[in-house]
């Protein structure tokens, strides 16, 4: 059942299917979401007009948008980092749900590694809000490092590591409790473009291998078709979903069956590219030209 | 071959000869920069000291308010090599540094916890920040006074009146850590569902902490400031009572070894504070 109204996170009662992750299960049910809030010279600001989304298990969404599109209101409302709005959002049960899991985690746009702590404790420190030994937590924590290729590491300050390798710190933290959902909020927008193509690639490997479910923000509509199984499109201020279309992965052998490069360079995928781009590109025209700012 | 732009006597090619190099220019240049340090450290004191020295011997400084530092310096041996001298100069330097530290620690550990609660309670920022930042501009020893009235003149009113002013320095520094410490780390325990005793240890005291240490430090050398200060108007013992008695009878050597006394321990404190601000704060100067 679902309670509605404002801020409040619900459960879905639907019983936890048996199917294999990856398909059909709900995993998040995103309905009628508006937010708004007021700026110091008293005029209302409308973040999100209606937004409404449903997520399966296994999926792999992206949503793009021009910047103070709403985009990242929606997701820190789905972290429950936001508590004021309208609509409801109801998160769903993962069949592969463990004993304990976190339902959410995020990885965020800026440096969210904690630099008094080494990578491993930082890892560690994803995993205190479940009921862990510390042996357990430790253990856990040193499986995802090895995932994202940190291994080496687990003693390093995070000063001590380039910007890719912080954010891939912030991955495993964020991989490690095994959440039902994983927010990213364009965690690659500070990394150069060399950097950020590798890590595009390990986290479709990552995300595949351990099949989470993943709600990505990003401005970049290329990364957006490469990462996503679906990719939605925001509208400028007030924020609404105006498109939603299925990447080709399918067509070329399923996501991450070709390389990156190799799967960009593909007609369709260009083409698609360029669509998106286009009505993202709307969007932007159109905040240059209205007087919206605070 | 050696080309232009390489020093004379550099090895030819090859990797690890490279290396070599490399680190040999490295020690040289970092040998230099000390060279350098060392000599204007030293040279610039001693050559100011020196100009002091003629100004005084030719007439141009009163000889009776600027003695020549030659002077100075054998009127401050002669204070200290008598067992009596040293007592003395022992004893006072002992009474400031005991009641600087009280009044330090008193303050400190009262200005860390209030800053705290500020920072992390909405309520008490609201109630106590007003009385805070409208008595901050206030020099504290204003206060002095009050204090006399309250505990008499003495180690009391010395140490209270210093507390007061390290209490500020701790306290709006501990504040300003908690409050404008970067808030994505909080999310991030928000995020994950950290419990609170972690969330403090591991997340909001370690991102306070150098602010927190500024202010200790700042803290630091306004306790002796302070005691100081007390001490030139209404004590019996201390360095401030030292240093304003010579002054008082001229005796400028006595009065300059008190000076060079304070400017040890200062520099003491100040070379200790970087030291431990470096082992308590490692990544401070990161970003």
């Amino acid at each position: 059942m679902a309670i509605g109204g404002q801020g409040v996170h619900a459960r879905s009662g639907q019983a936890t299917a048996v199917a294999a992750a990856g398909d059909g299960s709900p995993n998040i049910d995103i309905r009628e979401l508006r937010q708004g809030y007021v700026t110091d010279g008293g005029r209302v600001v409308q973040a999100l007009d209606r937004v409404s989304l449903t997520i399966e298990n296994g999926q792999f969404i992206c949503v793009v948008g021009p910047s103070g599109c709403g985009k990242t209101t929606l997701l820190r409302i789905i972290a429950g980092l936001e508590t004021r709005y309208e609509g409801q959002v109801i998160l769903g049960t993962d069949p592969k749900a463990g004993a304990e899991r976190l339902p959410i985690t995020v990885v965020f746009q800026q440096d969210s590694t904690l630099p008094w702590m080494r990578v491993l404790p930082n890892v560690m420190l994803g995993l205190s809000g479940l009921k862990l030994s510390k042996r357990e937590s430790r253990d856990q924590a040193r499986k995802y490092l090895d995932l994202v290729g940190l291994s080496d590491f687990v003693s390093a300050y995070p000063h001590e590591l380039s910007g890719g390798m912080r954010q891939r710190v912030a991955i495993a933290r964020a991989l490690a409790p095994e959440p039902t959902l994983l927010l990213m909020d364009e965690p690659l927008a500070a990394l150069d473009a060399q950097t950020r193509l590798i890590m595009q690639s390990e986290l479709i490997d990552i995300t595949q291998r351990t099949r989470t479910t993943v709600l990505y923000i990003t401005h970049d509509v290329e990364e957006a078709v490469t990462l996503g199984d679906r990719v939605c499109v925001m509208t400028r201020r007030p924020g609404r979903l105006k498109s939603d279309i299925a990447t080709p992965w399918p067509a070329h052998g399923g996501k991450g069956a070709i390389d990156v490069l190799d799967y960009r360079a593909q007609p369709d995928v260009a083409a698609m590219v360029e669509e998106l781009s286009l009505s993202v590109r709307e969007e932007v025209g159109g905040t240059l030209t209205r007087q919206d700012s605070n | 071959m050696v080309s232009p732009g390489m020093a004379a006597g550099s090895p030819p090619a090859g990797e690890p000869d490279f290396a070599l190099h490399v680190l040999t220019r490295s020690d040289q240049a970092r040998r230099r920069r000390r060279i350098e340090m060392v000599a204007l450290g030293v040279g610039v004191p001693v050559i100011l000291l020196t100009i002091w020295e003629v100004l005084t011997l030719t007439g141009v400084w009163d000889a009776v308010f600027f003695p020549a530092p030659s002077a100075i310096f054998m009127d401050m041996v002669d204070q200290v090599r008598t067992s009596a001298g040293l007592a003395t100069l022992g004893a006072d330097i002992g009474v400031t540094m005991r009641d600087a530290a009280i009044g330090y620690a008193i303050g400190a550990a009262g200005g860390f916890i209030v800053g705290m609660a500020m920072g992390l309670s909405r309520l008490t920022f609201y109630g106590l920040g007003p009385i805070m930042y409208g008595t901050l501009p206030t020099p504290k020893l204003v206060l002095y006074p009050m204090f006399i009235i309250i505990f008499g003149i003495g180690i009391g009113s010395t140490i209270a009146i210093c507390a007061m002013g390290v209490f500020y320095f701790v306290c709006m520094s501990t504040l300003t850590g908690v409050r404008f410490s970067s808030s994505v780390y909080r999310e991030v325990g928000a995020v994950f569902s950290v419990p609170w005793t972690l969330r403090y240890r591991s997340i909001i005291a370690p991102a306070a902490l150098p602010s927190v240490v500024t202010g200790l430090r700042l803290g630091l050398g306004s306790a002796l400031v302070i005691v100081l200060a007390v001490e030139f108007i209404s004590s019996t013992n201390g360095m401030g009572v030292y240093i304003w008695n010579a002054w008082q009878a001229l005796q400028v050597g006595q009065m300059f070894a008190g000076l060079l006394v304070m400017v040890i321990i200062g520099g003491i404190l100040v070379i200790g504070g970087n030291w431990l601000e470096r082992l308590a704060v490692p990544w401070k100067n990161d970003d």
